[in-house]
């Protein structure tokens, strides 16, 4: 039997001031919101600070909260507008070119492989991979990142985003299109 | 038919049958097709492959640092810690009973301060009246008035 109180609930009982339900809430959401934007911005300073950012906003917006959609629609709103303003940031502020952020605290702060050790891509080819989804737009990004790494459905990508689902959909298939491109341009492609 | 925008549904095992077959037609005819579709589900791959990373492991220290930061400079932390509420219980009735005290008090002020505005008011009034009677009584004692003259007399029974 599955006990294991779920995240509306939790919400439920942090709007009542219990702490420790939002607490127990950023440790199921802190490393999945990370992976989100980190893949987005592919800046890790800038990752870790929005992430907080994330949590301190659903601490002071807690009640604004809604049994109408799930929590973690919810919690990826936030995070992904959060995400899109900072990107804006970031364009602004650095002119250095995309090839440069290979930063080695970035490459050494990667730590676990979920999908299990046998399955583990090649540092390289990694890195490769992450500056290719940088270099699509951003519409594509998120959506092909949302999808493709952190595996939501298409519903919930239609929600966060307040996308038709058809929108959804063909900017999934036109984002791995370009990928594509951009990925055999790098000399990534299948052995 | 465009089956580029198919690939995706195809992969996914989304498509109808009938669509399903007249794509699987299509990918057989076509060799530059089935390797762009081979290629897709290749970085499919490597997408779902890319490493997770972890959040610093003083993550929730920081995050609630900032927290009590951000609660320690809000007002209602400063009415919380005034009427010595614990964080844990505050609650919208509580804040509506301080305000509500707040309001009175201030109230209450407002109309003592009034008050003795409107007293002092009256009390000049008076203060006024008399001088100008005392006034109109020395002048008469003076005899020398000229009779002529109009005269207008407050506070005088004569």
């Amino acid at each position: 039997m599955n006990n294991k109180i779920t995240d509306e609930e939790l919400i439920k009982k942090f709007q009542n001031g219990d702490r420790s339900s939002y607490n127990e809430l950023v440790f199921r959401y802190k490393d999945r919101i990370l992976n989100f934007i980190f893949r987005f911005t592919y800046d890790r300073t800038a990752a870790e600070d929005l992430t907080q950012d994330t949590f301190l906003k659903l601490y002071l917006k807690k009640d604004s909260y809604r049994e109408i959609s799930k929590f973690s629609t919810w919690l990826y709103t936030i995070a992904s507008n959060l995400a899109k303003t900072e990107l804006r940031k970031i364009k602004r502020r650095k002119t250095y070119s995309i090839s440069d952020l290979s930063n080695s605290d970035m490459e050494d702060k990667i730590f676990t492989d979920h999908h299990g050790d046998n399955n583990k891509i090649d540092k390289n080819e990694n890195h490769l991979l992450n500056i290719s989804i940088q270099e699509l737009d951003p519409d594509f990004r998120i959506i092909i990142i949302l999808r493709e790494i952190q595996e939501l459905s298409y519903e919930n990508i239609s929600r966060i985003l307040k996308l038709p689902l058809g929108t959804v959909k063909s900017r999934i298939n036109r984002g791995k299109l370009k990928l594509r491109e951009i990925l055999i341009s790098k000399g990534v492609n299948r052995k | 038919m465009n089956y580029k925008n198919q690939i995706n549904d195809y992969l996914n095992g989304e498509l109808d049958e009938n669509d399903k077959r007249d794509f699987i037609k299509y990918l057989n005819s076509n060799l530059d097709f089935k390797n762009l579709v081979e290629d897709i589900k290749f970085n499919d791959n490597l997408l779902k492959k890319t490493p997770c990373i972890e959040t610093d492991s003083d993550f929730i220290i920081s995050l609630n640092s900032r927290i009590d930061s951000y609660d320690s400079k809000s007002p209602i932390a400063f009415l919380q810690g005034l009427f010595n509420i614990s964080k844990d219980r505050v609650n919208f009735n509580q804040i509506a009973g301080v305000m509500s005290l707040a309001l009175i008090i201030l109230f209450t002020t407002f109309k003592i301060s009034n008050y003795s505005s409107a007293n002092n008011a009256t009390l000049d009034n008076i203060n006024n009246q008399l001088e100008s009677s005392i006034a109109v009584n020395d002048a008469d004692s003076l005899g020398n008035m000229n009779s002529g003259s109009a005269i207008l007399l407050l506070g005088n029974d004569k």
